[in-house]
């Protein structure tokens, strides 16, 4: 809403905003992102009054508000110059003493996440900037809520701030672009009550060369394969300090959520893909072989207990429930209903993937069981009103007919699946879509013309490529 | 020790770039537009605040939020919003964030 008053304000037409209390930053940041100033004409109400069967005394009461707004009320921020990157120093006692005032301050800016952060000083950031032949000042995107732009450099920063090296950096600039394309509506993604994080599925033979993790425990910590938390919470960082969504006055979402923290940064097991499973890279167009990540917005992550493929039966089970466990929460379910959005995430080890096409299933018949199999009875959703009429209204072309089931997607080829987890089969994964993606976004990832000697150096550093 | 370290924010190159709107001079014989996308509580908030406003400004008319789009797609990224408001004649625009 913020950004549609601010579209307006730019058309020359003043505008008032009624703000929920705890709102102000999030409208005053959809103005800065528009290219205005971090303000907005607008008065914060009691929370309460945005509640059912509120006391609405407070806008008779608060009425002066809304008519200044409309006729006196000015910016505060008036022609404020644009800055490029800034640098600031700390003092301490010696290197420890300094770094830990680092992390004090940054936490009082507002620049933390709790975790102790490395100093991006301008040795470790050019390091970490041979990871690209981009010049660092080369723009990847403008972050919203507020609207700043993440600068291949900027990247670079967060990187350093949480110990990456620079053969991540190709990725994290991917994952930017994939982060901005428009179809993704990251502005939504930023702000919204919903607690979403971006989920990532890498493919092509840089997983491997960075030690991006496939294998066991690919979607958390892994001293091994530590790339995908360094990329992941380099992301996250992004997020918050480029894109200044900061819980409670940039982004409302109501939970967070762990996965925020980090993201959820994986590759997917190309080496365990059984012939004729395609990698979802080739799913999404891309030749095989090639370097490239996909991404999501999820919120919900969700382990499939004991699922087995060993024999005809135990497949079928399987994906019974693993129809059952996508069929049970469907979110915001109109956003389902775009031409290609994707319902969520399924991760399922190679063992089970092996199983099912052992008994004569392919990728394409066991979306086509899923699909068929998840769908919501039309009484569960035409009894949720909101969803159900904003719905119809919104994708009317492509919603079910009256009285019929819902799919999780308009068609089974919409759904996402990738391959992960290690050699063992026993449970899935379902990270279910959050707010607000029109579809997943892939995008291939570009290396630099050093990047033999990048590996080479993280051979030298970390020891050999784990073979796990 | 002192530690040179980046500031992790970013550039604001794209910022500062358009002016707000001038405010108009009295709200009397004004058009009002309402855009809302229609949750928490819009149905009840935007009459309360068309009925205050009428009491204080006889002439002050509305162009309620039911005659605007409120869905997403159709107000956040996108001109459509704003073509119409300038089209159905507003002079002014009230909108409610709270979602």
């Amino acid at each position: 809403m913020g950004r549609a008053l601010a579209r307006i304000e730019k058309k020359g037409i003043p505008t008032f905003t009624v703000a929920r209390q705890g709102f102000s930053a999030v409208v005053r940041n959809c103005f800065m992102a528009l290219g205005l100033s971090f303000d907005a004409s607008l008065f914060e109400f009691p929370a309460n009054m945005f509640l059912p069967g509120s006391d609405l005394t407070p806008v008779e009461q608060n009425l002066d508000k809304i008519v200044f707004g409309l006729t006196k009320w000015e910016p505060s921020q008036k022609g404020k110059p644009a800055t490029a990157v800034e640098k600031l120093s700390v003092e301490g006692n010696d290197y420890g003493d300094s770094l830990e005032k680092m992390n004090t301050l940054f936490l009082k800016k507002g620049w933390g996440d709790g975790f102790p952060l490395m100093p991006a000083t301008e040795e470790r950031v050019n390091w970490l900037l041979t990871g690209t032949d981009l010049p660092r000042d080369t723009a990847v995107g403008r972050i919203m809520p507020s609207g700043r732009t993440a600068t291949v450099e900027a990247l670079a920063i967060s990187l350093a701030m949480n110990g990456g090296r620079p053969e991540y950096l190709p990725v994290l600039i991917a994952a930017f672009k994939a982060f901005t394309d428009p179809k993704f509506r990251h502005s939504m993604m930023q702000a919204t009550t919903c607690s979403v994080n971006v989920a990532a599925i890498v493919d092509g033979p840089i997983s491997n060369q960075i030690r991006l993790n496939s294998g066991y425990g690919c979607l958390g910590p892994d001293p091994h394969h530590p790339a995908g938390a360094s990329i992941g919470r380099a992301m996250r960082l992004t997020q918050q300090n480029v894109g200044q969504a900061v819980p409670a006055s940039g982004t409302m979402a109501i939970f967070g959520g762990p996965q925020k923290f980090a993201n959820v940064v994986f590759a997917e097991d190309e080496e365990g893909l059984p012939e004729g499973w395609e990698p979802l890279s080739v799913e999404r167009g891309f030749a095989r072989g090639t370097n490239a990540i996909t991404i999501h917005a999820v919120a919900t992550s969700t382990n499939i207990t004991v699922i087995h493929a060993s024999t005809r039966e135990t497949v079928l089970e399987t994906l019974h429930h693993c129809a059952r466990i996508m069929g049970s929460d469907y979110g915001n379910i109109f956003l389902n209903y775009y031409e290609h959005s994707a319902p969520g995430v399924l991760v399922l080890p190679r063992g089970i993937i092996q199983g099912m096409m052992n008994f004569g299933w392919t990728k394409k018949t066991v979306k086509e069981f899923l699909w068929e199999h998840s769908k919501f009875p039309h009484s569960v959703v035409s009894a949720d009103s909101e969803h159900y009429h904003r719905g119809r209204a919104m994708v009317k072309q492509t919603v079910p007919e009256e009285g019929k089931p819902w799919p999780i997607a308009i068609r089974p080829e919409n759904l996402m699946i990738a391959v992960a987890g290690g050699k063992h089969s026993g449970h899935g994964y379902w990270m279910r879509m959050g707010c607000c993606p029109t579809q997943p976004i892939s995008t291939e990832i570009e290396l630099p013309s050093n990047w033999d000697a990048l590996i080479a150096k993280a051979e030298e550093d970390l020891g050999p490529i784990p073979n796990t | 020790m002192k530690l040179d370290v980046f500031v992790p924010t970013g550039s604001s190159r794209d910022s500062n770039k358009f002016p707000f709107a001038h405010r108009l001079p009295d709200l009397n014989g004004k058009t009002i537009g309402e855009i809302s996308n229609r949750l928490w509580e819009a149905d009840r908030i935007f009459p309360a605040v068309r009925e205050a406003l009428k009491k204080r400004y006889p002439d002050i008319k509305f162009v309620p939020y039911t005659e605007f789009p409120s869905h997403p797609d159709h107000i956040q990224d996108n001109e459509e919003l704003a073509d119409l408001i300038i089209a159905r004649g507003c002079d002014a625009v009230i909108g409610s964030s709270a979602a």
